[in-house]
C-alpha cells in the first residue's frame, strides 16, 4: 500500500496523472493505457485521482445531447423455446440479426404495394440465383438448456458470416463461472469462451469456429469439470 | 410489475437476467442519448444509426458485467456506445475534424432536444459548469467526451501541439471536478453555455477564466 497522496517526484506518478484526464474520459489507447492502468492498480493516491475523474467524466459523458434516432433501436430479445429447438427460416417476419426484435409499430414504408413489388422481384431472383435450398436454411436456432430434465436457460445460435452462440442462464445453482464447449457430430469439441454467473444468472455470447450444420450441442461446464447443462443441437 | 421509475442500474441487473420488460425500458430510456452520442462521434446519421443498435446489443451482451462499484450504470451504458460509434469510425474513417465540427454545430442547432435534456437537474448542472470553463478547456472536453477524439486528434483539429492539447484535457476535467464539488455558480443560457455555436480556431485558444474556476489553458 503506498501514500494517499501522489508521489509528485515518483516519475510513474507524473506519467500516469498527465494522462489520467484521457484515461477517464476513454480516449487513451494502445501503452499509454496499459502503463497508466498498471500503475494506478499498484498506487492508491492515483487509483483515487483515477475514480474521482471518471466520475466526472461519467457526468459529462451523460449530459450528451440527445437526438432520435432515424427509426428507434430494436429491443434485443433473448431467444426462449418450449420445445428443445425451433428454428426461424431465413426472411420470417421475425427474422433479424442475433435475435433482434424489431418494435411492434408497423413502418408504412414497407406495407406499400410498390415496396412489396420490389421485396417479390428480388426474392424471385435471389431464388434464380441460389436456389430455393438456400432460403430454406435456418438463420436462427434456440434449444434449452437443461440438465436431469430440469431447464437452466437458452442457447440461441445465429448463422452468418459468423455463427454467434448466445447463452442466457437463470437458476443455475451452485456455480460462479462457467466454460461454453461446443460438440460437433464427429466428435470433436472446442472451448469457446468462458463466463461468470450471478446468484445463478448470466448472458453471454460467444463463435463456435464451425458451422451451425456442424453442431451436435453446447455444453456448460463449471470450473471443477462438471457438466452443469446442455442443448442439443438438430438441423 | 416493472416501475418505470427502476434505476438503470436495477434495469440492468434485470436486463442481465433476461427480463425483457426491462430491456424495453432500458432501450428506449437510453437510446436518444445514444444515439446523440453516435451522431456526435460519426457525424453520419445513417452510420450513427448502425452504432447505436450495436451499442444496444453489446450492453444486453455484457449486462450481467456491470459493476455499480466502479461507476454509474448510465456512464457504463454511454461508455460502450461511444466505443462501438468509435470502432465504427475506425472502420471506415473520416476525418476527425469534420466530424466533429459536424457533430457540435447539430448540438448547438438542436435546441428541441437539448431543452428537453436541460430539464434534467442533473444534466442541467453538468452542463452548467461545463459553461464556465475556459473555452479552450471546454472544446477539448467536448470533443474528447463526446466526439470520442483522441488528445492527438484535437491536437490536429485544433491546430495545438499535443502537450496543449493533453493539458485542456487535464486542467478541464480537473476543474470541472472543482465546478461539481463547489457551490453553484451563475448559470448560463444552455445554447450559449455551450459555446458550441460558431466554433473557430480563435475561440479555441484558452479564454478568460469564469468566477469560481481554476485556469490554465
Amino acid at each position: 500500500m503506498q501514500s494517499e497522496t501522489s508521489d509528485t517526484n515518483n516519475p510513474e506518478c507524473l506519467a500516469a496523472a498527465a494522462v489520467s484526464a484521457e484515461l477517464a474520459l476513454g480516449v487513451l489507447d494502445g501503452a499509454e493505457r496499459e502503463a497508466a492502468l498498471l500503475h494506478i492498480h499498484a498506487c492508491d493516491a492515483c487509483a483515487h485521482e483515477a475514480a474521482t475523474f471518471r466520475r466526472v467524466a461519467d457526468s459529462l459523458l451523460e449530459a450528451v445531447p440527445e437526438a432520435t434516432p432515424l427509426v428507434p433501436l430494436l429491443v434485443p430479445a433473448p431467444s426462449r423455446a418450449d420445445a428443445p429447438v425451433t428454428t426461424a427460416p431465413a426472411g420470417g417476419a421475425r427474422s433479424t440479426r442475433r435475435g433482434w426484435r424489431r418494435p411492434a409499430w408497423p413502418r408504412p414504408a414497407l406495407l406499400t404495394p410498390v415496396f412489396a413489388t420490389g421485396v417479390a422481384a428480388v426474392a424471385a431472383i435471389a431464388i434464380l440465383l441460389s436456389g430455393p435450398a438456400r432460403l430454406q436454411s435456418p438463420t436462427r436456432a434456440s434449444a434449452s438448456l437443461t440438465l436431469a430434465g430440469q431447464s437452466f436457460g437458452d442457447v440461441s445460435l445465429t448463422t452468418g458470416k459468423h455463427v454467434s452462440v448466445a447463452i442466457s442462464l437463470r437458476d443455475l445453482p451452485d456455480v460462479r463461472s462457467v466454460r461454453c464447449i461446443v460438440w460437433q457430430h464427429s466428435g470433436r469439441g472446442a472451448t469457446i469462451g468462458s463466463f461468470t454467473v450471478s446468484n445463478g444468472r448470466a448472458s453471454w455470447s460467444g463463435q463456435s469456429p464451425w458451422p451451425v450444420s456442424t453442431l451436435r450441442s453446447v455444453e456448460l461446464v463449471s470450473a471443477s469439470g462438471r457438466k452443469v447443462a446442455a442443448a442439443h443441437i438438430h438441423f | 410489475m416493472l416501475s418505470v421509475a427502476a434505476t438503470d442500474e436495477a434495469l440492468l441487473e434485470l436486463v442481465a437476467s433476461g427480463d425483457q420488460q426491462a430491456t424495453t425500458l432500458l432501450v428506449r430510456r437510453y437510446e436518444r442519448r445514444i444515439y446523440g452520442l453516435a451522431l456526435s462521434v460519426l457525424g453520419d446519421p445513417h452510420r450513427a444509426q448502425e452504432a447505436a443498435q450495436e451499442a444496444i446489443e453489446r450492453v444486453y451482451r455484457r449486462a450481467a458485467s456491470f459493476d455499480p462499484e466502479r461507476g454509474t450504470a448510465g456512464g457504463w451504458i454511454l461508455a460502450i456506445a461511444r466505443n462501438a460509434a468509435i470502432d465504427e469510425r475506425r472502420r471506415s474513417p473520416v476525418a476527425p475534424a469534420a466530424v466533429a465540427i459536424d457533430a457540435l454545430e447539430l448540438a448547438s442547432r438542436a435546441p428541441g432536444p437539448l431543452d428537453q435534456a436541460i430539464t434534467n437537474e442533473a444534466v442541467a448542472s453538468i452542463r452548467s459548469k461545463l459553461a464556465g470553463l475556459p473555452d479552450g478547456q471546454r472544446r477539448a472536453l467536448v470533443l474528447a467526451a463526446w466526439g470520442g477524439l483522441t488528445a492527438a486528434e484535437i491536437a490536429k483539429r485544433e491546430e495545438i501541439p499535443l502537450g496543449t492539447a493533453k493539458t485542456r484535457l487535464r486542467s478541464g476535467l480537473a476543474n470541472l471536478r472543482g465546478a461539481l464539488n463547489a457551490p453553484a455558480p451563475e448559470a448560463r443560457a444552455p445554447a450559449a453555455a455551450l459555446g458550441l455555436a460558431g466554433a473557430t480556431a480563435g475561440a479555441a485558444a484558452a479564454g478568460a477564466v469564469a468566477p469560481g474556476i481554476g485556469g490554465g489553458a
